[in-house]
């Protein structure tokens, strides 16, 4: 009982401490985790990203269900995931119902439209960051334009995803055969 | 009905919403749009208001729509539906890891996901600037400028998402 109360510790608190991106929360979790209570390896807890990231959902969630998991079976996961789940969705939800009365005010239409010309330059720079990550074969450009292109004109992600990934893996298979 | 169409559409997001953070927020423009309505400038305001609130940045994406859409109940279902399948799936790839590791499908399959990912994004940047750029017919210098002095302060830069929102908002409310 006293283990799980300090999964839930530890998740909450930094997810109450990270704005944005939950990459940033991982070294301070990987500390926490594993110097001070010692709850696991630092292999395991590597291992544990790994999985978070190659996963779909938002990446510390699923990070801190697989450590919580790892720790202390389903209840582990559990109270973890929840955890990292409240503070994100609380101040939400009070950062939304305080905004909605604001949105007709002229002043914040025009800081918005701003705003919008921002978020264009920020999606787009994640764009870059992933992409200088993970773009390091040809057949990794042609997948991310060929979905650029059919999003564009409208296509569904989960066609362009499901096509992306059968694509990617007769890729690898096809390679893995070549260099036998 | 729309919390249904909500608790839908986020449900399916945990199952292809690969990538984190902005890459699921531009998943999430294209599904809102097609299924319940969400505007670009509802999406811009999500994009502003995530910087200041905490966790990831997915959970405030679900959670904001959610309420938008469908209030409270909205809010709550639209966050609840889209952790089903990340949970389902983590739990099986901690079970099941040395398989999943060394699995060449699952490479295979990640390979090709992680490269689009790359394009879906940059597709949404395109919406979102089109969306603004013209102003009453008129195509917007301001917008224009705004987006390409962010860009190049955040990719050339590296200037911090919450620092280039804030300048941007003030430079809106002086621009247009």
């Amino acid at each position: 009982m006293n283990s799980l109360l300090t999964i839930f510790a530890v998740f909450f608190k930094t997810s109450c401490f990270t704005l944005s991106g939950g990459l940033a929360m991982l070294p301070q979790l990987q500390r926490d985790l594993v110097e001070k209570h010692k709850f696991m390896t630092d292999d395991e807890c590597v291992e544990s990203i790994a999985i978070a990231q190659s996963l779909p959902g938002p990446i510390v969630y699923n990070f801190a269900v697989a450590c919580g998991k790892k720790i202390a079976g389903y209840r582990g996961a559990f109270v973890a995931g929840v955890g990292v789940v409240i503070p994100a969705f609380l101040v939400m939800l009070l950062i939304a119902i305080a905004f909605r009365s604001l949105v007709d005010n002229i002043y914040v239409q025009k800081a918005m439209l701003g705003v919008q010309a921002a978020a264009g330059a920020v999606i787009l720079s994640s764009a870059f960051q992933l992409g200088k990550k993970i773009l390091k074969h040809w057949i990794e450009y042609v997948f991310m334009v060929v979905a650029f292109v059919a999003m564009i004109l409208g296509g569904d992600v989960v066609w362009v995803l499901a096509v992306s990934a059968l694509g990617g893996y007769l890729f690898l298979k096809f390679r893995e055969r070549g260099a036998k | 009905m729309i919390i249904v169409l909500l608790m839908y559409m986020f449900f399916k997001l945990g199952i292809v919403g690969f990538g984190g953070g902005y890459a699921i927020l531009s998943l999430l423009l294209s599904e809102g749009q097609r299924l319940v309505g969400f505007t670009v400038a509802e999406f811009t305001e999500l994009t502003a208001l995530e910087l200041i609130a905490p966790g990831p940045i997915a959970i405030n994406g679900a959670t904001y729509i959610g309420y938008i859409k469908g209030g409270f109940l909205g809010a709550i279902l639209a966050t609840g539906a889209f952790i089903v399948a990340p949970t389902i799936f983590t739990l099986l790839a901690v079970h099941f890891v040395t398989k999943f590791k060394d699995s060449i499908i699952i490479k295979g399959l990640l390979k090709g996901i992680k490269a689009a990912t790359i394009g879906i994004i940059a597709a949404a940047s395109v919406t979102v600037i089109q969306s603004g750029v013209m102003v009453d017919d008129a195509f917007s210098y301001g917008f224009i400028g705004i987006f390409l002095a962010s860009a190049v302060l955040m990719i050339k830069f590296k200037v911090d998402p919450i620092i280039i929102t804030a300048l941007a908002a003030v430079a809106g409310v002086i621009v247009f």
